[in-house]
């Protein structure tokens, strides 16, 4: 449900702050809303539609799609099919994908920040998370996951984790 | 030959309730039932086709988990002559003579579970145990641990499959033992002829979220005297919460778990960490996707800090990023390894 919390300036008029615009409505994406070589964040998580699921790709048993136990790892995917692909495979299958939305873009992701690779199942894929709207993938879709990077305060690159 | 079973809409109307029912059996910090509890061990020692256990009571895990490691490495023939009931449990299981309802009164062990471990193997340190066989229990003490009520997630899935679902199995009747120690008891440690039950928590503090959260003292307390801390369900610590005044830039700086550092600036201030960290802006704009503003600052010492905000949850966030990023889309695009400006959306 998508909430817009309202605050008062000085002035005595009603506006609303844009960083209190929440919204943590379900997504739903199809063909024409999530083209191959696009994406969408959901929390520190990126799913982008590839063209096709990499040879390699092998089924996994867990559903979850970001390693951890805390709130913010519960990337869940409820409906759909999940697999785990070796890192050169997925960034090849990226980067075709991206090739063909964007025509010269170089994709690079480290092997840290590679995550499952998933496809829809009787036309659908749904990823739940306690906090960030639900995902919703309809149509026959691969989707790859990319996890999201920060520098530690040491300036060393890390897969950010909330 | 037992089928298998469907959940009808029946069935799903009873789940709301049912949840609430079992989210209170596992937030419990009321007494466990020590006779019931032991009762309920013994019978699934029994099913196991295991020796009857001794049991021993814990006034907290972290007690009981030195007990266990105790009670596998000391030498039953050195018993020291003491009515300390730490001591008299480790040789006796002198636990077993608690009534239900009745708990372990003892000074404090320690005011951090850090602490309470460390005085319990001081401790258990003069009573020479064999310090292989212990060194062996207390690094692989999750082999032996179940959470008990804690951990009654697993057994409200189980327990509305045959209550409200009516699903009979054979494997019932002995399900209905775990079940037993879940509703009556509290963590425990399980080996082969030992059976620690531990007392749980005297307080537990959460928000409207279930998460464990008090802005004003632990989220969690234990008899032993251990405390932890908790905001939003992110675990800091007695400074951040109590004190979060006397936070230094730097301890702010070099924490490492993102979720942790936002709720240090969160209870530090942000415009006070801004403000003290002699951040300069860099860049800012309203980024229309997301309907969020976002700043860059470079802090004192070079640092660059991309402070978003999250769509979904509201959550400010100062996220780090190389020194030669300057604008807020290149922060964003180097934060997502450069696909951001191919995403539609954000939540």
């Amino acid at each position: 449900m998508a909430t817009v919390k309202v605050t008062k300036q000085r002035t005595g008029k009603k506006v609303a702050k844009p960083e209190s615009l929440i919204n943590d409505a379900p997504r739903m994406f199809d063909d024409s809303s999530l083209e191959v070589g696009t994406g969408a964040h959901q929390g520190d998580m990126i799913f982008m539609r590839i063209c096709e699921l990499p040879k390699g790709a092998k089924p996994r048993q867990s559903r979850q799609l970001a390693i951890g136990n805390t709130q913010g790892s519960r990337h869940v995917l409820i409906t759909g099919e999940v697999y785990d692909v070796p890192a050169m495979q997925f960034e090849t299958a990226l980067q075709e994908a991206v090739s063909k939305y964007k025509p010269g873009k170089r994709v690079r992701i480290s092997a840290a920040l590679v995550g499952p690779v998933f496809t829809t199942a009787g036309g659908v894929a749904e990823v739940d998370h306690p906090e960030h709207g639900n995902h919703v993938f309809h149509g026959d879709m691969v989707i790859a996951c990319v996890y999201q990077r920060n520098l530690d305060a040491e300036e060393r690159e890390q897969r950010a984790r909330d | 030959m037992t089928e298998k079973w469907k959940l009808t809409d029946e069935h799903r109307a009873q789940i709301p309730a049912w949840n609430d029912r079992w989210i209170k059996i596992i937030m419990s910090c009321d007494p466990i039932d020590v006779d019931k509890t032991t009762v309920a061990m013994r019978n699934m020692y029994r099913v196991a086709n295991l020796a009857n256990p001794r049991v021993i009571y814990a006034p907290s895990a972290y007690v009981g988990l030195t007990m266990l490691a105790a009670s596998a490495s000391v030498d039953p023939a050195s018993r020291p002559d003491t009515d300390d009931p730490f001591i008299q449990a480790i040789y006796d299981g002198s636990g077993n003579e608690l009534v239900s309802g009745q708990r372990w009164t003892s000074e404090p062990f320690g005011n951090t579970p850090e602490e309470v471990i460390d005085n319990c193997v001081a401790m258990i340190k003069k009573l020479e145990p064999d310090r292989n066989k212990f060194r062996t229990v207390l690094s692989n003490w999750s082999s032996y641990y179940n959470g008990g009520s804690e951990w009654g997630s697993w057994a409200s899935y189980l327990s509305f499959v045959r209550d409200v679902v009516k699903w009979t199995h054979p494997s019932i009747e002995n399900y209905s033992y775990y079940e037993q120690a879940v509703l009556c008891g509290g963590p425990r440690y399980m080996a082969a002829h030992t059976c620690i039950i531990c007392d749980r928590p005297v307080s537990r503090r959460i928000n409207s979220d279930n998460q464990l959260h008090n802005e004003t003292g632990p989220a969690i307390e234990w008899l032993c005297g251990a405390k932890v801390w908790y905001v939003g369900g992110v675990k800091v610590d007695e400074q951040i919460v109590m004190r979060p005044e006397t936070q230094t830039i730097k301890q702010i700086e070099q924490e490492n778990n993102s979720e942790t550092k936002r709720v240090r600036i969160d209870r530090y201030g942000w415009m006070r960490y801004l403000q003290d960290s002699s951040a300069k802006v860099v860049d800012k704009r309203h980024n229309d996707r997301d309907n969020q503003d976002e700043v860059l600052y470079r802090l004192r010492d070079g640092q660059r800090r991309f402070v978003c905000v999250d769509p979904s949850t509201g959550r400010r966030y100062a996220l780090g990023v190389p020194r030669e990023i300057d604008t807020c889309q290149a922060a964003q695009n180097w934060l997502s390894s450069g696909l951001d400006d191919l995403t539609v959306h954000r939540s």
